[in-house]
């Protein structure tokens, strides 16, 4: 099990869970006019963290070196919610995992006059500081896939604790009001010139908001709390990169995939927290996914008319906030919404409510066409789940064992085991299992794989969609491609090389030119997004085993730098009020994740979805996420890699993988073999 | 007008990234959206600002951009329209 032991919400609302909560019993909003030249050259509307209260609160922590404004709602959201459990910050079982967008993008541009290094903006780099602020040993994973950030974090936790890598997760999410983001979103006409008003039928646009929200993940249940992560996923529309899908089709995969990790039917749920951003098109395309699902008698709510859109965080807050309605069987209603304004007959609520809740599910969708889904599950006083037809299933409990001891057997079929001692077999069937090492014995016990986070983790069985499937084949690497240098390399494989270039855009555009792809939207990309998009297109057209359906190929890429040379050009264009003409066409690939938007329109790819922060290239966290997609069956192929560019260079290094069997070219996903790829070009 | 047009379809090629496209391919005519030159919505958003900034228009009602972004041409008369 994977429970949600303690959590913290700082908002305009408040600084703890229950100030947030029952603000929005009481049907409060946060969301009220802006004025503030710095932030933007007009009024708007907002819900902010009053910067006083937040400067006070910190005040008490007593820090010794300055800490920028997201950084303090984040440690102090962490330290509050820390302070609930007795999970051990500083230990190597506690893992720290961080969504946000565009992190401290206040410090980029004249907005500031900081005196923080100019690293500081980076996203690696505030998952440094906050790493560093709590001791934490570990390195502090951060993802960034725009507006499901949050969501893909809580199911990043999810999967660390199942596979036995951590005992307890801090997942923390954050994002604040910025004049880049506020600039940004005016620019494509998105934001309500009021507090927005989701699945209303006036609905006119979004309202920005800040906030940091904390939810500990652990394997371990705290005194009182019996709310569980069931399951979660991801997908893409590939439809557009800004624009939702007109049917749906991605938050119905990301939702239909969350359901069947959960192991129960859509039926089951009782009420849905929706992403609910107010746009037009956003709530459209959400109640057609709800409704594709059959879920027209769940209750459904947003409280984005309440905390406005908080990017990074809202994932992480709203899933807190919908924790807290099932812990006291409390439906909040949607602050805004008046008359039903979407085209199918979802039940949105208006007044808050009370509901007996068991199971529930959380939606998110965002730009580059991402969406994602988990569902949380209540467990009865005797530690059960109450409902859902996983929970019915007899074969859940005899059919699985954490602890499994088996001393002798002739034919033995172990589906899946975390910890696993086998001491003698003669037939041995392992149907899901990674890097597990087992030595050639007669007598003696088969060790248990060095690496604890490569083993198959637990699985609820879904009788009503599992096929029987043919042993799993362990992930391979079959094919990838390095552009650097003004080179691109297919398998290692020297294919076109420009000595002239002496930038990117220069070499990119040439390069594309040369492989001839008809696709006139490539030179609309920011140069990253041509980089990696060029990397997908030279790997995947040399790439003979795509017979995959389009929701079983994911797409995970990483790099260091975000998208920090287009933050800088949209930056530019807003540092004046004189001269202030931010981009629409800029600003949208001010999200690293967009180039996975841009990969998957172009091949219909409409698997999980992630985009990771590192430091520097790091085959582990990569493989192991990779690695954990599969052996949840969310996913049959992957595209891997890291795609980055910096002012003195760049760099892309992209890999198919496919559970199969090895073949003479194929290499075993690993963290070894993915290292030894990515060095393999200098 | 006819000054303005060419002047237009240099600027739409260099604001939308249209690399593989020349003035003389543009129709003036053409309709921008849809079939014509598959422009997408971005690009709607795109063209927005480039009437306020290059030439001073702010669009009060994005509603009115069908109409006024149709074509080349619908740009240009709406310009010499409101230009100050």
């Amino acid at each position: 099990m994977t429970y949600l032991i303690a959590d913290n919400i700082i908002s305009s609302l408040g600084f703890t869970t229950s100030q947030n909560f029952e603000a929005l019993k009481a049907a409060r909003v946060g969301i009220k006019n802006i004025d503030d030249k710095l932030l933007y050259p007009e009024p708007f509307p907002a819900s902010v963290v009053d910067t006083d209260e937040l400067n006070a609160h910190f005040a008490k922590l007593n820090a010794k070196t300055p800490f920028a404004r997201l950084e303090k709602m984040m440690i102090l959201s962490i330290v509050d919610a820390l302070g609930k459990t007795g999970v051990d910050i500083q230990s190597e079982r506690t893992g720290i995992i961080l969504s946000t967008t565009k992190g401290n993008i206040d410090l980029l541009g004249s907005e500031s006059q900081s005196s923080f290094d100019q690293e500081r903006v980076l996203l690696w780099r505030l998952g440094e500081v906050i790493g560093h602020y709590f001791g934490n040993p570990n390195r502090v994973e951060v993802l960034s896939n725009a507006c499901i950030s949050g969501v893909v974090a809580l199911n990043t936790a999810a999967m660390l604790i199942k596979n036995g890598k951590y005992d307890n997760v801090v997942v923390c999410g954050g994002d604040i009001v910025s004049r880049f983001v506020v600039s940004g979103f005016m620019s494509f006409l998105s934001l309500s010139p009021t507090a927005c008003k989701p699945f209303d039928e006036k609905r006119d646009g979004l309202s920005l908001g800040e906030a940091a929200g904390t939810i500990i993940v652990s394997n371990t249940p705290n005194e009182g709390q019996n709310i569980v992560w069931l399951g979660g996923a991801s997908a893409n529309d590939a439809n557009h990169i800004s624009g939702p899908s007109r049917t749906g089709e991605g938050s119905f995969i990301a939702i239909r995939k969350a359901l069947v990790e959960a192991g129960i039917e859509s039926r089951d749920i009782e009420h849905i927290s929706a992403h609910g951003t107010a746009t037009p098109y956003n709530d459209e395309m959400e109640s057609i996914a709800i409704s594709r699902h059959n879920m027209e008698n769940a209750t459904v709510n947003s409280l984005k008319g309440s905390w406005g859109h908080t990017l990074g965080a809202a994932g992480i807050i709203e899933t807190i906030a919908l924790a807290e309605e099932m812990r006291q069987n409390t439906l909040l209603k949607t602050a805004g919404f008046v008359k039903h304004g979407v085209s199918k007959a979802i039940h949105v609520i208006n007044q808050t409510q009370t509901k007996e809740l068991t199971t529930c599910l959380k939606m998110a969708s965002g730009f580059g066409g991402s969406n994602a889904a988990l569902v949380l599950g209540k467990l009865g006083s005797d530690g059960s789940r109450k409902s859902g037809v996983g929970s019915q299933n007899p074969a859940a409990g005899s059919r699985q064992s954490d602890n499994l001891t088996i001393e002798q057997s002739n034919h033995l079929t172990i589906e899946q085991s975390n910890h696993l001692t086998i001491e003698q077999s003669s037939h041995l069937t392992i149907e899901q299992s990674n890097l597990l090492t087992i030595q050639p014995s007669n007598n003696q016990a088969i060790p248990q794989p060095a690496t604890r986070n490569l083993q198959p983790e637990t699985r609820n069985p879904q009788p009503a969609t599992r096929n029987p499937q043919p042993a799993t084949r362990n992930p391979v690497i079959t094919t990838c491609c390095h552009i650097k240098n003004n080179k691109v390399y297919l398998n290692g494989k020297l294919l076109f090389e420009d000595r002239k270039a002496t930038d990117l855009n220069t070499f990119i555009k040439k390069a594309f030119r040369h492989f001839k792809p008809k696709y006139p939207k490539f030179f609309k990309m920011d140069d990253i997004s041509k980089l990696g998009f060029l990397a997908a297109e030279i790997m995947l057209a040399n790439n003979s085993g795509t017979d995959f359906k389009e929701e079983e190929i994911g797409v995970v890429l990483s790099n260091s730098q975000s998208t920090l040379i287009t933050d800088s050009r949209f930056q530019e264009s807003i540092n004046e009020d004189t001269n202030f003409f931010p981009s629409p066409a800029v600003f949208v690939y001010t999200l690293p994740n967009i180039m996975i938007g841009e990969i998957s329109i172009r091949h219909k790819l409409r698997g999980e979805n992630a985009f990771f922060i590192f430091a520097a290239f790091n085959a582990g966290f990569l493989t192991d996420y990779i690695n954990g997609l599969f052996f949840s069956r969310k996913i049959k192929a992957c595209i891997g890699g890291w795609v980055d560019e910096k002012e003195e260079g760049y760099e892309a290094f992209m890999y198919w993988t496919t559970a199969q069997s090895m073949q003479e070219n194929t290499k075993a996903h690993s963290a070894q073999e993915v290292n030894k790829l990515y060095n393999s070009i200098g | 007008m006819e000054e303005l047009i060419e002047k237009l379809k240099v600027q739409i090629i260099e604001q939308l990234n249209l690399e593989d496209m020349e003035p003389e391919d543009i129709d003036a005519e053409d309709p921008l959206f849809g079939n014509g030159m598959g422009l997408d919505s971005i690009d709607a958003l795109e063209l927005i600002v480039l009437l306020e900034k290059e030439y001073g228009i702010k669009i009060q009602n994005p509603k009115d951009g069908q109409k006024i972004f149709f074509s080349i041409k619908s740009m240009a008369e709406f310009i010499t329209a409101n230009q100050k």
